[in-house]
């Protein structure tokens, strides 16, 4: 059922005082750039965390200022690389595109003047940043103590995501504006609420994950008890050194599917960005809608394939890997559809469509890995640290990095009413472009010379050597990438400083409803007028017509336009 | 109750029930035929809650599976003990079921307008929740 809104749920008023305004203030635009500002400081942190480790992993001996003042035991190390895990996969790679961008967008999007659930925003904001403080703090803490206050903090980010993704899915379904239909929705709404869908699939095992381990910590409960559960499985079904635990098993029915939340809004930014900067109309844009769908459906499916080495069920890995491997099926639609759009196009090579090409490169070039992945027999084979390493962070790190950054190069001008400098923004891309992939090729190939213990000596000892210098060649790419988004923070920085604003509401030529209002977006979105919709997202008013038509223009009105 | 915001809400509710206009959207472009409904401007959206509720039913669900299927693995292992069930826990799950079907039949009541009715089993509903609680306790 559809109630088109009607601003009744408008933000407060300006008159309110400042708290009100800004930290409790309700309003999904301003939730929406806090959880910008969020992810934003979550990335720096991430990054830098991540050099540190590729310094100690390639100069374990060099004095790092910040990890000298640290106790300097394997503990710690491994507690660095959590915390790097945890910024960038909840307050970066799940925040900015769904929670950040979505919040801002969604309701800009289908024309309504807020979220179904205003208070409930706010309470998720306040409830991932008291899970980001208490990640961090997780890392300061005695080991016994951080991982309790870690566990809690999953707990909390998971009850935020619930919310979060009630508040989508209800403001999808209930809150478009008069003439919205499902199939006039942009792509990118389509994402965030199949994301939500399944955000609420996911983070409810997640919580019950963690309040399970939780007990187990703190009040003597017995959940996960890996010793019993083993002795019980028939020793032909148990593998060397392997543990059937049930805690990985509810974890990975979130983590693998994790992938997709962080995938899944990206997806539809790129085909929406595709859209806009090639003038064409999604080609086959109901096929996109039926994978994104299928993206959803079959990553909530895949839960064990990063589990083959944990004692399964023989029969349990072949299943896992057809299901892995018919993610294939999605991709290749997504990817047709991508490379559809972009043919015969006028293509627009602006800061924001360069590096949704790079996301689409960099899908491809992860995604190939994935496929020795999928498969048990290969994976078992190839499958190392540096192998999987390599694999998801091309595939999602930093694919999904390149769609927010397209997406904030897109969106600049709504969010601050400014522009951010395509010169700049182009040095950046081709930086970063250029060093990702020196980083995370490479990882590659150390995970496949991991596995060469099983050759003989002579020749173990040779691929050690390459490994060194790989190892090192992984850390110079590693200090070159992050040195490069200085370029990104002073285009970022100097561009908010700037006075001059920018004078047209649609400087791209989209078709979505954000662009029919000023910019920056107005604290009214549509200053209390119904947006009536007309069209879909991405057509053309006609056969013989060459550009995209704005969803809220009357047909009389595009009548005397063309006239 | 009524004429109170809450009672505001109740009767939104009650005209949602009842189904309000349908509105076909606007013709134009493609996917025009998606038979939407409007609601007269300057009202909340009741279906909005309901919506939401539907959707948090679908979260606690999931979350209830996964400590279940947890439930379920732990007991096949070999040092499970089973704890007895006190026999008054069985009296307690019939009273949470009966405090559901009131709970239920009065807001059907409350639909139709039968007030007296709603309140007789809004009483009934709010009884049983404290024998419930006493129950809790005394297992």
């Amino acid at each position: 059922m559809v109630t088109y809104d009607d601003g009744d749920n408008a933000h407060p008023s300006a008159r309110a005082g400042f708290l009100t305004r800004t930290l409790f203030s309700t309003h999904h635009k301003t939730i929406g750039l806090q959880y910008f500002w969020l992810a934003l400081a979550s990335v720096l942190v991430g990054m830098v965390l991540s050099t540190l480790l590729r310094i100690h992993t390639s100069w374990p001996d060099t004095a790092i200022p910040f990890l000298a003042a640290i106790e300097n035991t394997p503990e710690r190390y491994a507690a660095m690389r959590l915390l790097h895990g945890s910024l960038m996969v909840f307050f970066v790679l799940t925040a900015a595109p769904q929670l950040g961008f979505g919040n801002f967008f969604l309701p800009l999007q289908i024309g309504a003047e807020e979220m179904a659930f205003p208070t409930l925003n706010l309470l998720s904001f306040w409830m991932t940043v008291t899970s980001l403080g208490g990640m961090t703090a997780s890392f300061f803490l005695p080991l016994a103590t951080g991982i309790n206050v870690w566990l809690a903090s999953a707990a909390l980010f998971s009850l935020a995501a619930l919310l979060s993704a009630l508040n989508f899915t209800t403001t999808t379904i209930e809150m478009r504006a008069k003439g919205m239909t499902l199939a006039r929705m942009p792509i990118t709404v389509w994402a965030w609420f199949i994301n939500a869908i399944l955000s609420m699939l996911i983070f409810s095992v997640l919580l019950a994950g963690s309040c399970a381990i939780l007990s187990n910590r703190l009040l003597g409960s017995n959940f996960f008890s890996a010793a019993s559960f083993l002795a019980q499985q028939p020793q032909n079904l148990v593998r060397q050194g392997s543990l059937p635990i049930l805690w990985d098993r509810l974890f990975w029915y979130f983590a693998q599917a994790e992938v997709y939340v962080a995938m899944l809004p990206c997806f539809g930014i790129v085909t929406h960005l595709l859209a806009t900067f090639s003038r064409k109309p999604v080609w086959k844009e109901r096929l996109v809608i039926l994978a994104l769908c299928g993206v959803g459906l079959v990553g909530f499916c895949v839960w064990g394939y990063h589990m083959f080495a944990t004692g399964m069920n023989p029969y349990a890995p072949l299943v896992f890997a057809v299901l892995a491997s018919s993610l294939g099926v999605p991709a290749a639609f997504l990817l047709a559809s991508w490379f559809g759009t972009l043919w015969n196009g006028r293509v627009q090579l602006s800061t924001s469509m360069l590096f949704t090409l790079g996301f689409i490169s960099l899908f491809i070039a992860g995604g190939l890995s994935g496929i020795f992945l999928a498969r048990q027999d290969l994976a078992t084979a190839a499958v190392s640290e540096g192998f999987v390493t390599g694999h998801f962070h091309l595939v999602m790190g930093v694919a999904a990095t390149f769609a927010i950054l397209a997406a904030l190069f897109f969106w600049f001008p709504k969010l601050f009413g400014r522009r951010l400098r395509e010169p700049l923004g182009k040095i950046h891309f081709w930086m970063t472009f250029a060093g990702v992939y020196a980083i995370f090729m490479p990882m590659h190939w150390l995970g496949l010379l991991s596995q060469s213990r099983m050759l003989p000596e002579a020749q173990r000892i040779a691929f050690a050597s390459s490994g060194a210098t790989i190892r090192i060649f992984v850390t110079v790419a590693t200090i070159w990438t992050v040195a490069a988004q200085a370029v990104f923070v002073f285009n970022f920085a100097s561009s908010l400083l700037r006075h001059r604003t920018v004078e047209e509401n649609d400087p791209w030529r989209a078709t979505t409803l954000e662009w029919t209002i000023a910019s920056p977006a107005p604290e009214e979105n549509f200053g209390g007028v119904q947006p009536v919709i007309y069209r879909g997202a991405y057509e053309k008013s006609g056969e013989s017509a060459d550009d995209l038509v704005p969803q809220h223009l009357a047909p009389e009105l595009l009548a005397q336009r063309a006239l | 109750m009524r004429g109170t915001t809450t009672g505001r809400e109740i009767d939104l509710i009650i005209e949602n029930i009842g189904g309000n206009s349908g509105n076909s959207p606007p013709a134009g472009g493609k996917g025009g035929d998606d038979n939407g409904k409007c609601r007269r401007k300057g009202q909340p959206s009741p279906g909005r809650y309901y919506t939401g509720i539907a959707v948090g039913i679908v979260s606690i669900l999931m979350f209830f599976m996964a400590l279940a299927s947890a439930f379920i693995v732990r007991k096949g292992s070999g040092d499970w003990v089973p704890v007895h069930i006190p026999l008054v826990m069985w009296f307690n799950t019939a009273i949470l079921l009966a405090s559901s079907a009131t709970l239920e039949m009065a807001r059907k009541r409350l639909a139709n307008s039968n007030f007296s009715g709603f309140d007789n089993l809004w009483l009934l509903t709010t009884i049983l929740g404290v024998v419930l609680r006493i129950g809790q306790v005394v297992a």
